[in-house]
């Protein structure tokens, strides 16, 4: 009961409880007198009977952190390689990008030794194999034995193992018929019509890729695997988020697209590129959600993915088994040096003689990164999905006031809460009010429960 | 096949189709009408035949996949080609 949140929306309040799976919209008499039902075990007038009812209703358990072994790791995460054939003006991944270290057939091979029989040892009979870069693809032989040895290992030990990788789109077509068929889920980075992706992910040789990428994206378009396009939205290209929806809706079969704002680097400052405002970048969320939607395409920004109930955003704290190139184990697929500056260590191991060595201590610290040590998470309605988002590149320790990727995850959180219950035309109301949006998304606490009186 | 000798490995030369599921390759010579399953270490080897990567390379592979020493690998693929040329799905061609 204590997790029920109550947000401002023009006249009207969206009453919502992650933990009921519950939204409801209501005015501000209803909430008072929901709220007092609830809190005094009142009865609620006849019309409100059935939210107080549902509110009574057994909720789910809020999530917790992991404790005990680690025998469900949320999938292993391979990187073949931190090398890449793009220069993309916005990475954040300072790598070295065509020389740097690749893991070695040996390591692979250990690695996926370890995670089956860790799987097998667990009783369990499905797992993942993430791939992650640089550009995974850059290391194609690596990745092609992964494949193929994880296939041949888990057949004989009955397991099912899901194959995924995000990646460029930048291979042959013979490689790119063979992802597609022995891939299950590829994660696309591509930001736009050419000009975009031209001008955001050009290439490090001076060619221009673009055409081998579309190329591509139709192949895995019209192959079985799941194809999911990632874009990264600029100041820039914010205004254009519903063209580039268009776009990918009329050239690709994407499952769904996936529009994440730019994360803000010493690179995208020398190159020009900024994170957009969050309040354009809500509008241009809901008319690409409207495009995609003609189209059957689902749209995602992953810090307002509210099917998950969790502590963690990605997958730290999750038990996720993240090896890199030289054998190391980590709960992270950012760099090192990323973490370091965040003081953060994500290191919890290494893969060696076809086992995890996993340093206990190490496991814990990780496990204990949650959305309960961000004290600004607190009140805040989105706790549960967002957890406070990306534990290196979202600074949140001693924060006060929410920064603009808590208002952007908070703003488009309300948005799909409102057009799940089909107000839409209260959500183009809303966007078209600057004061009414903050104030929805600027008040101290969203709790039901609040000490101060409702707005 | 081996050492300094340099060898041309040719599919078929009449037409073969081949699918793929998670336990096998299925491949059908359409002249013939026969079908072929390949599992485990055929199954990948024949992919990365596919997939035009050199003997040496397929060595290497196979010799990281079976955990054996490389010309234990190598004897393997002996093997596995051999059969391939008797049911007629693989023809080596010496340069």
């Amino acid at each position: 009961m204590d997790d029920i949140f109550l947000v401002p929306v023009i006249h009207k309040y969206l009453l919502y409880s992650p933990l009921h799976h519950f939204v409801a919209l209501v005015d501000r008499h209803a909430a008072q007198l929901i709220r007092a039902g609830l809190n005094t075990q009142d009865s609620v007038p006849e019309v409100l009977k059935t939210i107080a009812e549902q509110l009574h209703s057994v909720e789910i358990n809020p999530p917790t952190v992991r404790t005990g072994m680690l025998d469900d790791p949320l999938f292993l995460g391979m990187i073949p390689t931190r090398n890449c054939n793009l220069g993309c003006r916005y990475c954040d991944f300072a790598a070295p990008k065509l020389d740097g270290p690749v893991m070695s057939l040996d390591t692979a091979r250990q690695t996926i030794d370890a995670y089956l029989n860790l799987l097998k040892a667990a009783g369990r009979d499905y797992g993942e194999v993430h791939l992650f870069g640089g550009e995974p693809f850059f290391a194609m032989e690596v990745v092609q034995f992964i494949v193929e040895y994880a296939t041949l290992g888990a057949s004989e030990l009955k397991l099912n193992i899901h194959f995924e990788a995000i990646t460029n789109g930048i291979y042959n077509s013979k490689s790119c018929r063979w992802i597609a068929d022995y891939f299950d889920t590829i994660i696309l980075s591509l930001d736009g019509p050419a000009e975009i992706q031209e001008r955001q992910r050009p290439a490090r040789n001076g060619h221009n890729p673009f055409s081998t990428i579309i190329r591509n994206a139709r192949v895995f378009s019209e192959a079985a695997v799941e194809l999911i396009i990632r874009v990264c939205v600029t100041s820039q290209t914010v205004g254009r988020m519903a063209e580039i929806a268009a776009w990918l809706g009329e050239e690709f079969r994407p499952s769904t697209v996936c529009f994440e704002t730019l994360t803000e680097s010493q690179l995208s400052r020398a190159s020009g590129l900024m994170p957009p405002s969050p309040w354009e970048f809500v509008r241009q969320f809901v008319d690409a959600t409207r495009v995609l939607d003609r189209y059957g395409i689902e749209i995602v920004l992953s810090t307002t993915n509210m099917q998950n109930i969790q502590t963690s955003f990605c997958p730290v704290g999750k038990d996720a088994l993240i090896v890199s190139p030289d054998g190391t184990l980590h709960a992270c697929y950012l760099l090192p040096e990323d973490w370091s500056r965040n003081n953060l260590d994500l290191r919890f191991g290494r893969v060696a003689e076809g086992r995890f060595e996993i340093d206990d201590q190490a496991l814990q610290r990780i496990r204990s990164l949650s959305v309960y040590d961000k004290a600004l998470c607190s009140n805040c309605l989105c706790r549960y999905h967002c957890a406070g988002g990306c534990h290196v590149n979202h600074h949140l320790a001693g924060a006060k006031h929410y920064d603009d990727l808590c208002i952007q995850t908070r703003l488009i959180t309300i948005a799909k809460l409102l057009l799940q219950m089909k107000q839409d035309e209260l959500v183009d109301e809303w966007l078209t009010n600057r004061p009414a949006m903050e104030a929805s998304v600027m008040q101290p606490t969203d709790r039901l429960f609040r000490l101060e009186p409702i707005p | 096949m081996s050492g300094n000798q340099s060898y041309e490995v040719l599919i078929n030369p009449h037409p073969l189709y081949w699918v793929r599921d998670r336990e096998q390759i299925l491949i059908v010579d359409e002249q013939s009408q026969e079908i072929y399953a390949l599992q485990h270490v055929e199954a990948a080897v024949w992919t990365w035949l596919a997939l035009a990567y050199s003997y040496a390379k397929i060595v290497e592979l196979s010799t990281a996949m079976l955990g054996v020493p490389s010309a234990e690998a190598e004897q393997r693929l002996q093997v596995i080609f051999q059969n391939w040329q008797n049911t007629g799905i693989l023809a080596i061609e010496a340069r």
